[in-house]
């Protein structure tokens, strides 16, 4: 790694794959040979990825490292960086660096049951460390996944939840509205597990001793971790995946800075202890 | 720096050329200029063009952290780091100033103990400067550096230290790198009178400063007070980020990509927390959207968070941010009502 941190490696995009009307899967790769055997990363972790003459983003990696060669990208197109992405294809010249920021704490979790919730977008956050936990399946106890989406048609990576089934994953689908033929549950994420359950929605036990992974929109997160607290989850044992402006993506640009935290370098996976306190540091009533 | 055990010298104003010399032999020596009605750091060639008379407005930081920076360019699918450094001497600095360039080669330095990442474009310019200080012989409107413990004598972070004593500079050493080029001028060493008289110069400085508050330990104090302060000036304030852009420990910046056909620049460029824009997400959020919460994130970051990231407070007491604001909001009030409980 250069010890420069501003100077991206070049790599190019493999394959780009519409996930929704919105959202672009990309797989990449490292055009030096050397780091694209050598680099790794953990699960939650990101990287900021250049679309030379637009500027850079930090987005998480999708894929799991057990995925060698080449990771992958889910970019939603919102803003100037990001929709330069999705006019790209397959042979186009990016640039990564990092990767950067803690990860899900997967590594302390040998034997125990794991459950994903996550909203939107925020499954490509989550969706690393599922697949690596799928990957390792016997190292862990039950593994769950609660997703939900705002319509059918924004859920991401559908054509893997059955494999996901298949490995042994509880996997648990809803829509915040009813849309044509759309048969699964319909309602809140939240309403799959808190104490509100919808009509149309199949609810779901999350096993008490599980750790919980949280990754989805600001406010879904927000009731998400709420709703767990009052099921009698311990905040230490809740973790989320937060964002932030990033520029640089190792504690130096600033804009990521909440309380005495970093999200880039400290972050972006906090407890839900840690949220908390964080939170308190954006209010002044 | 830091194991070098200080000399004091006395050198005749006669000598300040020589002085001047010498320092050129170091590289490009940047000093205070008059510019008209402007005081600005400036390349000097002459001892004549160095203007100690006023505490300049304009801030030396822009020497290892420029308002615009080339990070590289990328031409014909090679990316190319931009890193420029040359030797350079900053004469005549004052003592709030040293303390932020403290700051500045901390943050931008290896600080965090895991993972230390060392920004090479400011740090390689930290590498390349030779810092002499001038003591302040008085302050001006706003200056409150010693209720921070910065001034208005500097007691580290230079290589070189000049007072004012009438028909002589008292020269300070703090580096092996002061110390020789001072050698060079065959200096005597300064009498007790002559230290004497620096300490009492000190005391004239800080009683015309006349500071009725002092900061020490206010990161211990500032969560308590700090909402209903930054409630209070903010009503006032009209988001121009004049505060942190005159600052000289404000370090955010942000990174842009300028197209020029054949090539692609990454530019960054100084930043301000408070702008609404500074921490707006995709999603079209803002972390920090009330203006109080951004006015509570500069207040945080100087007199707490830093504290916690590398041991020191990040505000001077240079005042320059109190100068610049056209909302008249004085960071001098701030700190005050922060240490007085809101």
């Amino acid at each position: 790694m250069s010890t420069n941190p501003y100077i991206p490696h070049l790599a190019t995009i493999k394959e780009a794959k519409e996930l929704t009307d919105d959202t672009k899967n990309l797989r990449i790769a490292f055009d030096d040979r050397k780091i694209r055997k050598s680099w790794t990363f953990k699960p939650g972790q990101f990287v900021e990825v250049s679309a030379f003459g637009f500027g850079e983003v930090p987005i998480s990696i999708a894929s799991s490292p057990t995925l060698q060669g080449c990771f992958e990208l889910a970019i939603r197109n919102s803003g100037r960086v990001t929709s330069a992405f999705h006019s790209m294809e397959a042979g186009d010249k990016i640039g990564v660096r990092g990767p950067y920021g803690n990860w899900w704490p997967y590594d302390r979790l040998l034997g125990k049951d794991v459950t994903v919730i996550a909203g939107g977008i925020g499954l490509a956050a989550c969706s690393n460390v599922l697949r690596y936990l799928i990957d390792k399946r016997s190292d862990y106890g039950e593994l769950q996944l609660l997703y939900g989406a705002v319509i059918p048609d924004r859920l991401v990576f559908t054509d893997e939840y059955e494999k996901w089934r298949e490995a042994g994953v509880d996997v648990n689908i809803t829509v915040d509205q009813r849309v044509r033929d759309w048969k699964g549950n319909v309602g809140l994420v939240t309403q799959l597990f808190n104490e509100q359950p919808a009509p149309e929605l199949e609810k779901v036990e999350i096993p008490s001793n599980a750790a919980v992974f949280v990754c989805g929109p600001a406010v879904m997160i927000h009731f998400c971790c709420l709703d767990l607290v009052k099921l009698g989850f311990n905040t230490e044992k809740i973790y989320v995946s937060l964002e932030g402006h990033m520029k640089c993506g190792v504690g130096k640009c600033g804009h990521c800075n909440i309380g005495p935290k970093y999200v880039c370098r400290d972050g972006p996976i906090f407890s839900h202890a840690q949220v908390e306190e964080i939170e308190g540091y954006k209010k002044t009533t | 720096m830091t194991h070098f055990q200080g000399h004091t010298y006395a050198m005749k104003k006669e000598m300040f050329p020589d002085f001047v010399e010498a320092l050129k032999k170091e590289g490009m020596v940047v000093a205070p200029k008059s510019v008209g009605s402007d005081l600005l750091y400036m390349p000097i060639d002459n001892a004549s063009e160095v203007d100690f008379s006023r505490i300049p407005l304009d801030d030396p930081k822009m020497y290892v952290f420029p308002m615009t920076e080339k990070i590289f360019t990328l031409k014909d699918e090679k990316v190319v780091p931009l890193l420029k450094s040359m030797k350079l001497v900053l004469l005549g600095m004052r003592p709030c100033d040293v303390a932020a360039f403290q700051c500045l080669n901390r943050f931008f330095g290896d600080y965090v103990e895991e993972n230390g990442i060392r920004d090479p474009y400011v740090m390689d310019k930290m590498d390349d400067l030779t810092i002499v200080a001038f003591n302040c012989p008085h302050p001006k409107e706003h200056c409150f550096c010693s209720a921070m413990g910065t001034g208005p004598v500097a007691t580290s972070g230079f290589d070189l230290s000049l007072t004012d004593l009438g028909d002589n500079y008292l020269v300070e050493t703090r580096s092996e790198r002061g110390e020789k080029i001072i050698q060079k001028l065959f200096l005597p060493t300064a009498s007790s009178e002559e230290m004497v008289e620096r300490e009492e110069i000190r005391k004239r400085c800080e009683t015309e400063m006349n500071v009725d508050f002092n900061a020490e330990g206010i990161e211990k104090k500032i969560e308590k007070t700090v909402n209903a302060v930054a409630e209070k000036y903010a009503e006032k304030c009209i988001v121009c980020g004049g505060c942190n852009f005159y600052c000289p420990t404000c370090s955010c910046y942000n990174m842009s990509d300028v197209d020029r056909g054949t090539a692609v620049e990454r530019i960054r460029f100084w930043d301000s927390c408070m702008l609404r824009g500074f921490t707006w997400l995709a999603g079209g959020t803002f972390e920090r959207d009330a203006i109080g919460a951004r006015m509570k994130q500069r207040l945080m970051h100087k007199l707490s968070y830093t504290v916690v990231h590398y041991g020191t407070l990040s505000c001077t007491g240079c005042g320059r941010c109190s100068q610049v604001c056209p909302s008249y909001i004085f960071m001098e009030d701030m700190v005050r009502d922060i240490l007085r409980g809101g």
